[in-house]
C-alpha cells in the first residue's frame, strides 16, 4: 500500500489516477478512446515507478505523471501539470 | 481634439487595462475544460460560455451604471480634488498590479493574487458547474472578485462617461463593457472552433509578465496623465 501525501493523506489508487488523466485529456479535446488509451499506458508506467515505495507526495505523483504523459501527448501533459495553477 | 485627449483616449486606456486582467479568462478556461471532460456536447459548452459571459457583462454593466449614478449625486465629480484622489488611487492600483497581480516567484502556471483557499474553492466550484444559472453567477463572481484591481479603471470610466452627451451615454457604456468582455468572447469563439485549452493556457503563461506589467504601467500612466490633464489643466 502506498500513501499519497498531499493536503490530506490518501491511499494511492490507480483507478483514480486513470480517471484524472482521462478527464484532463478529454478536456483538452483528445478523442475519448485515445484519452483512455493514454491513461492506461501512463498508469502502468506510474505503477512501475511507484514500485515498493510506501509513501510519495501528491506533487511528486503529479510531476511524474505529467512527465510520462508528455511522451504520449505533450499538450495534455502540460495541462495536467498546471491544472491547479490556472488562477 | 479636447474630447479625444480628455475623454476618449483615457476611456480607451481604462478599457484596455480592464481587458488585461485574467481571472475571468482563467475561470472560463477551466469551465470549458470541465464541460469537455464531462463528455457534454458542444451545444452545452456554448450555453454555459454564453451564460458566463453574460454574467460578466451584467456585473460590469451594473457596476459602471451604479458608479455613474453615485457620481451624478456627487457634486464634486468634476472637481480637481476628486480627480486628484482618483488619480492617486489609480497610480496606487497600478503599483499593486505590478507587484502582486500574478503570484510572485511562481514561474509556471498563471496563479493570481487570490488567497489559495479561495482559489481552490473557486476552482472546485467552476469544475462542478453544470447549469447556466451557475455559470452566470460565476461570471458575476469573476468581476466582483477582481474589484480590487478593476475599481480604479471602472470609476475613471464612469467619471469620464458622465461627461459624454446624454444621448451618447448608453452607446459609450455598452461599448466600454463590450471591450472589457472581449477576451471572453474570443475565448468562447476559439472553443467553438475546437482550439485546445492548453493552447490558451500556454499563451497566457508565456505572456503573463507582459500583461501584468503593461496593465500596471498603463494604470500608472493613466493616473498621471489624468492628473496633468484634469487637475493641472495642461
Amino acid at each position: 500500500m502506498t500513501r499519497v501525501m498531499g493536503k490530506t493523506e490518501t491511499e494511492y489508487s490507480s483507478e483514480r489516477l486513470h480517471q484524472s488523466i482521462a478527464r484532463v485529456a478529454a478536456s483538452n479535446r483528445t478523442p475519448l478512446g485515445t484519452a483512455e488509451h493514454f491513461a492506461r499506458e501512463v498508469v502502468k508506467k506510474i505503477e512501475n515507478w511507484i514500485g515498493n515505495k510506501s509513501e510519495i507526495t501528491a506533487a511528486e505523483l503529479r510531476l511524474q505523471t505529467a512527465a510520462v504523459l508528455a511522451d504520449y501527448d505533450p499538450e495534455t501533459a502540460y495541462l495536467y501539470e498546471n491544472e491547479d495553477k490556472l488562477f | 481634439m479636447t474630447e479625444i485627449l480628455g475623454l476618449w483616449l483615457p476611456l480607451a486606456v481604462a478599457a484596455l487595462v480592464q481587458v488585461s486582467f485574467a481571472l475571468g479568462v482563467s475561470m472560463l478556461t477551466l469551465l470549458s475544460g470541465s464541460v469537455l471532460s464531462n463528455k457534454e456536447s458542444a451545444h452545452r459548452l456554448r450555453e454555459l460560455s454564453f451564460a458566463y459571459i453574460f454574467g460578466s457583462f451584467a456585473a460590469t454593466l451594473t457596476g459602471i451604471i451604479t458608479i455613474m449614478y453615485c457620481l451624478f449625486q456627487f457634486p464634486y465629480a468634476n472637481h480637481d480634488r476628486w480627480w486628484s484622489v482618483l488619480c492617486g488611487i489609480t497610480v496606487g492600483a497600478g503599483a499593486v498590479v505590478i507587484m502582486f497581480y500574478y503570484r510572485p516567484g511562481k514561474k509556471t502556471g498563471t496563479q493570481l493574487w487570490l488567497p489559495r483557499r479561495a482559489a481552490e474553492f473557486l476552482c472546485e466550484r467552476t469544475k462542478k458547474t453544470t447549469e447556466c444559472f451557475e455559470a452566470f453567477i460565476l461570471g458575476v463572481a469573476s468581476v466582483v472578485l477582481e474589484l480590487l484591481f478593476i475599481a480604479a479603471p471602472l470609476i475613471i470610466a464612469a467619471n469620464l462617461i458622465i461627461n459624454v452627451e446624454f444621448e451618447w451615454q448608453p452607446l459609450t457604456i455598452f461599448s466600454y463593457v463590450f471591450v472589457t468582455i472581449l477576451p471572453l468572447v474570443i475565448l468562447a469563439i476559439c472553443n467553438r472552433r475546437g482550439k485546445k485549452i492548453s493552447t490558451f493556457q500556454r499563451w497566457r503563461e508565456k505572456n503573463k509578465k507582459f500583461l501584468q506589467i503593461s496593465a500596471g504601467t498603463l494604470l500608472i500612466i493613466l493616473g498621471l496623465y489624468l492628473f496633468v490633464y484634469k487637475v493641472w489643466g495642461v
